[in-house]
């Protein structure tokens, strides 16, 4: 195990990677700081650019441009009070006012303490949990394959904020259009209408641009977004001692719950801040300071994001399954590069595996560095009014899907994407849900296809193994669980009026 | 604060969806679907498409129960949905323009336009912000990065 961290630094403090998780780092917290650019667009926009980068050296600033970006959202969040990147949607309750109190260097120190402290752990949780749940990961077969990914499926729409029939829907329709292009066990031909370019299935990242990125642009456009960015001097960003004792149970808190949380198929990073706010109101001895400017709400749920960066990279590296949209562009990075992600990375590419994780440390030990120091350079850049920005974002897109394949009908298709992306915002329906089931949706025909064929047609054999057993029963807990529990819910609330009346 | 518009927009959306889900069945009997035992190329595609064309029916039948909250930026007025409309055209021409006139002038067309029309600026602001994003972006992505990018008749 040392000798495999030590061997992983030794990749990571190569010249090349150090270089590669800079420029990742440095793009990622650029992106963060900026609203209406996420990791997501980036990734997509840079994939080009890792034609001729190493394996390791472009899966290093792949990881970091996500990280960077966590760092990066919350300092828009404080001086803002618009998220720089979904992830800091939370922080903005507290960090905001925090900034109005002439209290903003503390909320960014914090905020970047609590980010190194908790990326620093899910590291560590990266280095003792990934080997032995890949060795584990060998004995899966189609049905355990397919099991695990109806949680990621159940997830996704269990998770949805808005409503839940709506979500379901937009995973059907996200997996339908997975299934255009060849059919991956007989390659025949499946609404692809002659064209060449549907023959090779929708790509991801026309897809992902046009949902995230045009349809973002399109909705700022229409909402005519001003930034004001709160004009203060930002001085004291190390935390008082007092600010530490008020803040190390949260992030301590924030890095456990965002970490275990981002291994979960479907979570992603967004979900563990709003917990993490949650269960730190909760556990307050003073609950009412929330969203008035306390540390507290800045310390747990910055914690939470950067911890579940961490953990979402394990269900990738060690089962090739991406857990959430960003995971999937990354997944699309290993492939371009011909690595398959899952089980026998390991064993197959450890200079690889371990070189990435190492970087994920010595990246979060670069963004302290680079972020306490830039502060001033991030709010200048806040500056920068949208009205400059919306055209370079939409150029970007169209560079970073033309540059992956040469192809004007994916520019075409992003385009289409971006209306699609537009009408959803507008009428609530969720896009994750569509990209994700798109994603895994490949993975699930061919694993409930093989386990059929090995059955012989029986769905018991989604019962009879145990791992598959187990892991559809969450599933099956996952997906009834609202339904029994709302019935519970009102009969508590029932019996509480009852007996107060 | 339910509004009638709201409403009509969200029946429309899901009875779109129903109709896609129908044709997704109709497209789906045309491939070979095997056996449960021998599943072939339209079995999970047709069971996707029974799946989605039911779950928008659902949400089309609900679509008629609820009373709807004014949809995202309902407030906007209609010259600034134009201008998103305006964008997005803006951004299909651009795509075919790219391979006829390469990156360099479609480029320059396409963010003088933005610059000019969308969110309006001086024409001096226009132009400039044009060249400069041209003459940056031909640098930094086909220069240093190494991306593909169209080039027209005139080498650029």
């Amino acid at each position: 195990m040392f000798e495999s961290v030590g061997f992983g630094f030794a990749v990571a403090l190569q010249p090349a990677n150090l270089v590669a998780c800079f420029v990742g780092v440095f793009i990622g917290t650029l992106i963060g700081v900026l609203p209406g650019v996420g990791p997501v667009a980036t990734m997509s926009l840079l994939l080009p650019a890792t034609f001729a980068m190493s394996p390791t050296a472009s899966i290093i600033m792949m990881a970091g441009i996500y990280y960077g970006a966590m760092y990066g959202g919350s300092t828009t969040s404080i001086l803002v009070n618009i998220p720089g990147e979904a992830a800091s949607v939370v922080t903005c309750l507290d960090g905001y006012r925090m900034a109005r109190q002439g209290r903003a260097g503390a909320a960014l120190g914090i905020s970047a303490f609590g980010s190194f402290i908790a990326g620093t752990l899910s590291v560590l949780g990266v280095m003792l949990l990934a080997p032995p749940l890949a060795r584990a990961a060998l004995g899966f077969g189609p049905p355990e394959i397919f099991a695990l990914l109806l949680i990621g499926f159940t997830m996704i729409t269990w998770l949805a904020s808005g409503s839940r029939l709506k979500a379901v829907l937009m995973a059907l329709l996200g997996l339908f259009l997975g299934t255009v292009g060849l059919d991956p066990i007989n390659a025949t031909p499946r609404f692809t209408f002659g064209s060449i370019t549907l023959s090779d299935g929708i790509g991801l990242v026309p897809m992902i641009m046009g949902l995230f990125g045009v349809a973002e642009v399109l909705v700022n456009i229409e909402q005519g977004l001003k930034q004001e960015v709160f004009k203060t001097k930002i001085r004291g960003l190390f935390p008082t001692r007092q600010d530490w004792k008020d803040s190390a149970a949260p992030i301590a808190r924030g890095s456990v719950l965002g970490f275990f949380l981002g291994i979960l198929p479907g979570i992603g990073a967004i979900i563990p801040t709003f917990i993490s706010y949650g269960l730190e109101k909760r556990v307050s001895r003073h609950p009412e300071r929330f969203g008035t400017g306390a540390i507290e709400g800045v310390a747990g749920p910055e914690a939470a994001n950067n911890a579940a960066t961490g953990g979402s990279m394990i269900p990738l590296l060690t089962l090739g399954i991406a857990p959430n949209v960003v995971m999937a562009v990354l997944l699309g990075a290993f492939l371009i590069q011909g690595v398959q992600p899952g089980p026998l990375l390991i064993n197959e590419h450890p200079q690889l595996f371990w070189g990435v994780v190492a970087s994920m440390y010595v990246g979060n030990v670069m963004l302290l560095i680079l972020n306490l120091p830039l502060i001033g350079l991030w709010v200048q850049l806040l500056r920068v009014p949208y009205a400059i920005l919306f055209p370079l974002v939409l150029l970007f897109s169209v560079i970073g899907v033309y540059g992956v394949s040469g192809n004007i009908w994916d520019v075409v298709i992003m385009v289409v994407f971006g209306a699609v992306g537009y009408a959803m915002r507008k009428l609530r329906y969720e896009p994750a849900p569509l990209v994700l089931a798109f994603v895994l949706g490949k993975l699930a025909e061919e694993s409930i296809r093989q386990s059929l064929l090995m059955s012989r047609g029986s769905f018991a054999i989604l019962i009879d193994r145990p791992i598959a057993g187990v892991l559809l029963a969450i599933a099956i807990v996952i997906m009834v669980a609202p339904a029994l529990v709302r019935p519970l819910k009102s009969a508590l609330t029932l019996t509480r009026s009852a007996s107060g009346g | 604060m339910t509004s009638p518009t709201a409403d009509r927009a969200q029946r429309w959306a899901a009875a779109a969806l129903t109709a896609f889900g129908i044709a997704a069945v109709v497209q789906a009997r045309t491939l070979p679907f095997g056996s449960i035992t021998r599943p072939a190329a339209g079995f999970f595609p047709m069971c996707l498409a029974v799946g989605l064309t039911l779950v928008a029916a659902a949400v089309l039948v609900r679509s008629f129960r609820e009373r709807h909250e004014p949809t995202a930026n309902a407030e906007a007025s209609a010259g600034r949905f134009a201008r998103g409309a305006a964008t997005l055209v803006a951004l299909l021409v651009y795509a075919f323009a790219l391979d006829a006139v390469g990156f360099g002038v479609a480029t320059f067309l396409l963010i003088t336009f933005l610059f000019r029309v969308i969110e309006p600026h001086r024409w001096i602001v226009a132009l400039g912000g044009a060249a400069v994003t041209v003459a940056v972006t031909h640098v930094v992505f086909r220069i240093w990065l190494g991306v593909r990018l169209p080039i027209g008749p005139w080498g650029f």
